[in-house]
């Protein structure tokens, strides 16, 4: 293409380390998880009352059986993220611990 | 009796009415859980350094030194991805703990804010900004700002980061404390000095222990001593709250039968923890017994944990950990004149770590 345009820029060389794109993803695992949380609470809520408001929803405190629920859950889904960026690392290479 | 509860009965220390909303609550949750869900890969870390036997054999009769130690795991751990992994997740959940667990706060300040609020702030007694030492500024376990980073800071760590974060992590860390204070030689203290007393997570136990001991806590951070003073008023307690340095805290000579800490040591360097025990002398009469439980010896916890140890002082902000992991305190103890000095510990893996002393009686025996 003739003109001024950068047609297959890469700004992401490596000048952002790696860290940074982690910590956005567990940004957006955390958002996921609130939302997932929210979710189980409403869910439960609508179950026992059949209607709920906003402040129904915050300030719900899960019995024992949805707290042990959620904690498998978190702990599942966490797994699999951190799991996932440990199997995509190349072996042979110097870091820093 | 309390009432009962639809929520998680709240660990020992905690206030029950603290509430947080949804979003609060699940992001705390989550941090605490990204923890829980490490645990794999540190399995998987922990059976490579157990692995090797150059690293099973360190801490023998060749001594204990951490820097060979940390060159020996980095080098058996060169290209494998679990500890970078770790590492990587373990710093965000340290950047984002405070300013969440601030937020969560804000989201109910007007629920949370009468429950956080000292009773007589204008009671606690301040040297001033001008002895605060220089290292204490620094932002320990990345909280931001330090201690004292928010005006309710103490109710907010004590409150969440204390119930969401470290009680889930580490257990019932209050009866450590209890158990610290159980182990002072006598049943009859009248004048107690808890330093660096924090929002008085020890020296409740303390206090609950000697109940006829008039008790003094001391610390730099203003918003821990307020809401120290706040968990004292709510249990119809009394306490005499001073923010000074532990190394000079402007305290009367002999005004004290018990000078004790938890877990203060190793926030402050080598020069200013001979100065404690030397301040610890001089608030002490005759006679009066020293208790400073405090990290334990990397010497006394075998490879892998002493690793994990200074790999996470290093990583988690922690920069006295190790010069407090290898100080000789006995030593320490006796320079600052104190006699009948011993080491105890009371747990698994040498923690709580106790040393004690005693202020030699005058004229001496
Ligand atoms: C890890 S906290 C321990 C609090 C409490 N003793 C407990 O049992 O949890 C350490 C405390 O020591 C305080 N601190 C650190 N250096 C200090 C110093 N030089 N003088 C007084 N307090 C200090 C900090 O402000 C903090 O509250």
């Amino acid at each position: 293409m003739p003109g001024f345009a950068a047609d297959h820029p890469v700004y992401l060389d490596g000048s952002v380390p790696m860290d940074g794109l982690f910590n956005a993803l567990l940004e957006v695992a955390s958002e996921v998880w609130v939302l997932r949380d929210r979710f189980a609470v409403l869910e439960q809520l609508l179950r026992e009352r059949g209607s709920v408001t906003r402040d129904d929803i915050d300030l719900f405190q899960p019995g024992p059986e949805l707290r042990e629920r959620l904690a498998a859950e978190r702990r599942a889904f966490l797994e699999r993220v951190l799991e996932s960026v440990a199997a995509a690392t190349p072996p042979g290479q110097e870091r820093a611990r | 009796m309390p009432a009962p509860q639809q929520g998680p009965a709240v660990p020992d220390g905690m206030n029950p009415a603290v509430v947080l909303d949804q979003r609060g609550r699940a992001e705390l949750e989550f941090l605490a859980g990204m923890r829980a869900a490490l645990t794999p890969l540190r399995a998987r870390v922990r059976a490579r350094i157990e692995s090797s036997p150059q690293i099973a054999a360190w801490g023998g009769d060749d001594g204990a030194d951490i820097e060979s130690l940390r060159e020996a795991v980095a080098a058996e751990l060169d290209g494998t991805p679990e500890q970078d992994v770790i590492g990587a997740a373990l710093r965000w959940n340290r950047q984002v703990l405070t300013p969440r667990a601030v937020d969560a706060f804000h989201a109910r300040r007007d629920a949370l804010e009468p429950l956080a609020t000292a009773p007589d702030p204008d009671a606690i007694a301040d040297r001033g900004d001008e002895t605060v030492p220089r290292y204490w500024r620094y932002e320990f376990h990345g909280t931001r700002g330090g201690w004292d980073g928010h005006e309710h800071m103490g109710f907010v760590h004590h409150e969440l980061v204390y119930r969401y974060l470290l009680v889930p992590a580490f257990g019932d860390i209050f009866a450590q404390r209890a158990a610290v204070a159980d182990r002072a030689p006598r049943e009859d203290y009248e004048s107690i000095c808890d330093l660096g007393c924090g929002t008085g997570q020890y020296t409740l136990k303390l206090a609950e222990r000697y109940p006829a001991a008039r008790i003094t806590g001391v610390d730099l951070s203003m918003a821990s001593l307020r809401y120290a003073q706040r968990r004292a008023a709510d249990r119809g307690m009394d306490w005499r709250l001073v923010r000074a340095p532990a190394e000079d805290t402007g305290l009367p000579d002999g005004g004290h039968d018990l000078v004790t800490s938890f877990i203060l040591l190793h926030e402050i360097p080598p020069h200013a923890i001979e100065k404690v025990f030397a301040e610890a002398f001089r608030l002490l009469r005759p006679g009066g017994d020293l208790v400073f439980s405090d990290v334990a010896p990397y010497r006394l916890r075998g490879p892998y944990q002493a690793w994990l140890d200074d790999w996470d002082a290093e990583n988690g902000h922690e920069p006295w950990w190790r010069p407090a992991a290898r100080i000789d305190l006995a030593a320490v103890a006796e320079a600052a004149g104190f006699t009948e000095v011993r080491q105890e510990a009371l747990g698994p893996g040498s923690y709580p770590w106790v040393t004690l002393a005693r202020r030699p009686q005058e004229g001496g025996t």
